[in-house]
């Protein structure tokens, strides 16, 4: 089971029903699935609930799933979507739109503790990424953070390889003037 | 094409920040247990083999793939001439122009899908006759700007230009005659309470060439600020990416405060379509955002 490919897994599963061939599944993509709706949501609790529903979905959807595409393509559509899907609903509740950023020149802790700035960069980093609109933030996520080629991302995202390359460039134009005070 | 460069100093950053909040194996674990249980209380595998739990499933580390940094050949020389717009505002009699047309809110006859038609305001969409209407305008300001012409914005109050300067101007210009031009229409309303009637808080009307982006920069604190970019998909379809904010005091050509606004959208829209967007902002205040697209040189005209 461990060296069996995931569209022979999908197979096992349509035609034989065997459970453990999603389990397979998940254990080889549950990280990396997760991994990617931390980084868009920024939430431990929220990201588990998201990823939950991602593979709630993917389950319930895989007969549709066409064994000439990639799983992982399919399964990284599904979680995007879904992530989108959450950001909005997150979004139609109350926020405060005064809300800013921290200066990055002020927030830093004049103490020599190195772990202390290091969290504090954590924090500044996060901050800036969440900043970026939720499809700029998309596009540094899987290119920048996990390791989908512009094409492959484009792929998931439904949207040309150009359209990932403009996201791209301005995710890290953004990303860069905020944290200027740590790149320079 | 578009060329993408790494930025190996920010990118190790962000890796940094991923690698520490990446969660321990444990979680995990705990994790795939609660997703299985949540797939047998859906019933999912009713008719299925008895589900394995994930320790019955032989270990091995998931293993993150290094990031394959691609060195496209570019369009970085399209964005940095974008790095070098100008945006002018145009005298009076431009924005007569415009504004004569923006009067024509109301008389829309767009081609909205009948399902639509419920949702959305005539005064969101753009007509055939308006469309029409910005192409003579388009028509005009190429014949005054030529090659340096960027975009052409219309706010409640201003009328603005976007120019590339002498030296950038290029075939990628909006007097480039095979590029496809896109109308948008961004209307933003607001309300207090959902008692109370919407009103328009901000409206821009664009034109701009696809995949370009455009930036209307605030021109003192109290302005709004709109960045978007429109992009013609093969299939005819056109995706939107475009950000929004205003502050407290910054709605122009409106003499009334507004509550401050900061959104983001992406919409993959057909040509002539609208979209709604409804958010809650800060204080109850409620807002919705229509946003329009047409492409100019491939249906009209």
């Amino acid at each position: 089971m461990v060296n069996t490919p995931d569209k022979q897994l999908i197979e096992l599963f349509r035609k034989n029903g065997r459970q453990d061939a999603i389990d397979e599944l998940m254990r080889r993509h549950l990280s990396r699935v997760r991994s990617t709706v931390f980084q868009m949501v920024h939430n431990d609790s929220e990201a588990d609930d998201v990823t939950q529903e991602v593979f709630l979905r993917a389950i319930r959807g895989v007969e549709t799933f066409d064994c000439r595409a990639e799983f992982s393509t399919w399964l990284y559509r599904v979680t995007m979507n879904t992530t989108y899907s959450y950001l909005k609903r997150r979004s139609r509740s109350p926020v405060d739109f005064h809300s800013e950023l921290n200066d990055p020149t002020t927030s830093a802790d004049s103490s020599p503790d190195r772990a202390v700035l290091q969290a504090e960069l954590s924090t500044e980093v996060e901050t800036a990424v969440a900043s970026l609109s939720p499809t700029l933030r998309g596009a540094v996520v899987l290119v920048c953070l996990q390791g989908f080629s512009p094409a492959e991302a484009a792929d998931i995202e439904g949207c040309s390889a150009d359209t990932i390359h403009w996201r791209i460039h301005e995710g890290r134009r953004k990303l860069k003037r905020l944290l200027k005070e740590h790149l320079s | 094409m578009n060329e993408n460069l790494p930025d190996d100093r920010l990118d190790n950053m962000l890796r940094d920040w991923a690698e520490e909040r990446t969660v321990s194996s444990e979680h995990l674990d705990n994790l795939q247990d609660r997703i299985v249980e949540a797939i047998g209380d859906e019933n999912l595998s009713s008719d299925r083999t008895v589900a394995t739990s994930r320790r019955q499933v032989a270990t091995s580390a998931v293993s993150r793939p290094e990031p394959p940094y691609t060195r496209r050949p570019i369009s970085l020389r399209r964005v940095s001439l974008v790095s070098r717009l100008v945006g002018v505002t145009l005298l009076a009699l431009l924005a007569f122009i415009w504004s004569a047309q923006l009067a024509d809110y109301g008389h829309s006859t767009g081609q909205l899908a009948d399902d639509e038609r419920a949702e959305i305001p005539d005064y969101a969409r753009l007509s055939e006759s308006q469309l029409r209407e910005r192409m003579i305008v388009l028509s005009e300001m190429k014949g005054v700007f030529g090659k340096q012409l960027h975009w052409l914005a219309e706010t409640d109050s201003r009328f603005e230009v976007g120019l590339r300067d002498g030296s950038s101007a290029s075939d990628e210009s909006l007097s480039s005659g095979d590029a496809l031009e896109i109308a948008v229409r961004v209307i933003v309303e607001e309300r207090s309470s959902s008692r109370d009637e919407w009103r328009r808080a901000w409206s821009v009307d664009v034109i701009s060439q696809s995949e370009e982006v455009v930036e209307l920069a605030a021109k003192d604190a109290d302005q709004s600020t709109m960045t978007m970019w429109a992009y013609v998909l093969p299939d005819g379809m056109v995706a939107i990416d475009s950000e929004l904010s205003f502050s407290e005091n910054g709605n122009p050509g409106t003499t009334e405060k507004a509550a401050p606004f900061r959104a983001a959208f992406s919409n993959v829209q057909k040509d002539r379509q609208s979209s709604e967007e409804l958010l809650n902002g800060a204080n109850g205040v409620e807002y919705r955002v229509f946003q329009t697209v047409a492409i100019l040189n491939k249906k009209v005209g």
